[in-house]
């Protein structure tokens, strides 16, 4: 064992010490898996909650596919880890890819995440929650789940979700294409919704699973339908549009579907046009919208994330959306769409 | 359980233009590509070729392109390491209407992927081997200019989440028991 993985080992013990001094446990069925949560102490627990406070609860004395311990030094009152991380500027990330062992951290806020996937345990740690990003409390250890999942041949997809009783619509598109308007109009009409941003896929059952219970919108797209989603909170940024971010799964419980069998794939797109239509759109450019931006969420397994993508889209002939006036259109025609793709 | 630090940078170079917008680039005088091949680095990308598009990711830079038709062609015959020749056997082969003066064009396009920084030139002194592998037997279709349609969107993505490097003396750089 060289100092690194020494280092690494003693702080995942170190972790399971304090976590069990006053524990706080969560497990949940994410994406068909049994994810347990075990935190030191409740502000971690309280800070990840919200975001996954829609998904299945299951019993916390049996068996888990993967354990994140996580705590943060603020309320502990533990130095936070001394890796002798490489300075990087704040907010930014920096990155270990090694075989079985993947970290990322950012410098200020100072956050880390560490998985060992020969063990299937992570860590989650924070120096204090009022700092952290503020993406990581609508969307939780994104990075942590991106590489866990794709180790089980699933994909976190960067993809909304919705869904009828015959089958789920899978929603691919760069940031701004339409995705959270499009799924949170649908789940307002009454569709079923698994999520906004994020989902897992496995592409083996071509079943999608909700992620999150949270939607992120442009303020401006917010504002201009202010009853799709109480905001919770806002994510700013000096040279991006800022997005207002709610958990749509809590305010409307009764409308999420847990998961779904993929039966259409749909790209949209804003036209602005006078009319919202639905067109074939091409193998090539459904890998366009749903690879690269699944790929960089979790910035490794490149290409494994890449073949994960080509296997999700495979079964399907995707569609264009074309977001114009009209949109509350959008879920009638969504729903016979995965009605007759159900039939074929 | 080796622990190897991965170098990543996803910064632009600064002599890059803005991909913001998907951009056609030609530029002229083009090299003199006579006898050449291209070296692209597979393990820094990966690229699929669907519905006769390639669809092509670059992990180094978070850029990502686009080439139909022709262009997917001609992507697909520099991955083997095929020469300017042998790359306009394909094109001829695999599309219809090709004008006399298309070689250019294909140069062009190559320009463009080399300027993306997607292949470089190899040096002609170096014994490559090109697989020459026929593409698979399909209707040939249109000659249509090739492009390279690129976009950097995920520049949103990497100013929030952004990787970098990590230092020359590797991760984590833990103090011995005895400094």
């Amino acid at each position: 064992m060289n100092d690194a993985q020494a280092a690494i080992s003693a702080m995942f013990e170190r972790s399971k010490q304090l976590a069990s001094q006053d524990p706080r446990v969560l497990t949940l069925l994410i994406g068909g898996e049994r994810i347990r949560f075990v935190s030191a102490g409740p502000t971690m627990l309280d800070f990840v909650g919200p975001a996954l406070a829609h998904l299945p609860r299951l019993p916390d004395d049996k068996p888990a596919d993967l354990t994140v311990t996580m705590w943060d030094a603020a309320t502990i009152g533990e130095p936070y880890p001394d890796l002798r991380l490489p300075d990087v500027e704040p907010m930014a990330a920096g990155l270990l890819d090694a075989p079985e062992l993947l970290l990322s951290y950012y410098s200020e806020p100072r956050l880390m995440t560490v998985l060992d996937r020969n063990v299937d345990e992570a860590l989650f740690i924070a120096d204090t929650v009022d700092a952290l990003p503020p993406w990581e409390r609508p969307s939780p250890m994104r990075a942590l789940l991106s590489w866990w999942f794709t180790g089980r041949g699933k994909l976190m997809a960067h993809a909304a979700a919705v869904a009828t009783d015959v089958g789920a619509a899978l929603l691919i598109g760069p940031g701004g294409s339409g995705k959270s308007s499009t799924s949170l109009v649908c789940m307002a009409a009454g569709m079923g919704w698994l999520g906004d941003d994020y989902v897992i896929i496995d592409p083996r059952t071509r079943t999608v699973f909700s992620l999150y219970g949270s939607a992120k919108l442009v303020t401006e797209h917010h504002d201009r339908s202010p009853t799709l989603m109480r905001t919770d909170g806002t994510i700013r940024h000096a040279d991006l549009e800022d997005k207002n971010f709610g958990f749509p799964a809590v305010e409307f419980p009764d409308r999420v579907c847990l998961s779904s069998e993929v039966r259409a794939v749909i790209l949209p797109v804003v036209t602005r046009g006078p009319e919202c239509l639905l067109a074939r759109s091409t193998a090539s450019r459904a890998l366009l919208a749903l690879a690269p931006s699944t790929i960089f969420q979790g910035r490794v397994q490149h290409a494994e994330v890449f073949g994960l993508s080509r296997e999700v889209l495979r079964p399907f002939e995707p569609y264009r959306l074309e977001l114009g006036d009209g949109v509350e259109a959008v879920p009638q025609m969504l729903t016979q769409l995965i009605a007759a793709e159900g039939r074929s | 359980m080796g622990v190897t630090p991965r170098t990543l940078s996803t910064r632009p170079r600064n002599d890059e233009p803005s991909l913001r917008n998907p951009t056609v680039k030609t530029t002229e005088p083009l090299p003199n590509y006579i006898s050449s091949m291209w070296l692209i680095d597979q393990r820094t990308m990966q690229s699929e070729v669907l519905d006769g598009e390639a669809v092509i990711v670059d992990f180094t830079t978070g850029r990502y392109h686009a080439a139909a038709g022709v262009a997917a062609t001609v992507w697909e015959a520099m991955k083997q390491g095929q020469e300017i020749n042998e790359i306009m056997l394909q094109v001829r082969s695999a599309h219809t209407d090709v004008p006399e003066d298309a070689e250019s064009s294909v140069l062009a396009f190559i320009d463009s992927v080399v300027d993306a920084g997607l292949a470089k030139q190899a040096d002609p002194e170096i014994g490559q081997t090109s697989s020459s592998e026929q593409q698979t037997s399909t209707a040939p279709t249109p000659w249509i200019v090739p492009v390279l349609e690129s976009h950097n969107d995920l520049a949103d993505l990497m100013l929030i989440d952004p990787v970098h490097d990590v230092t020359a003396r590797g991760w984590p750089d833990v103090p011995s028991a005895d400094s």
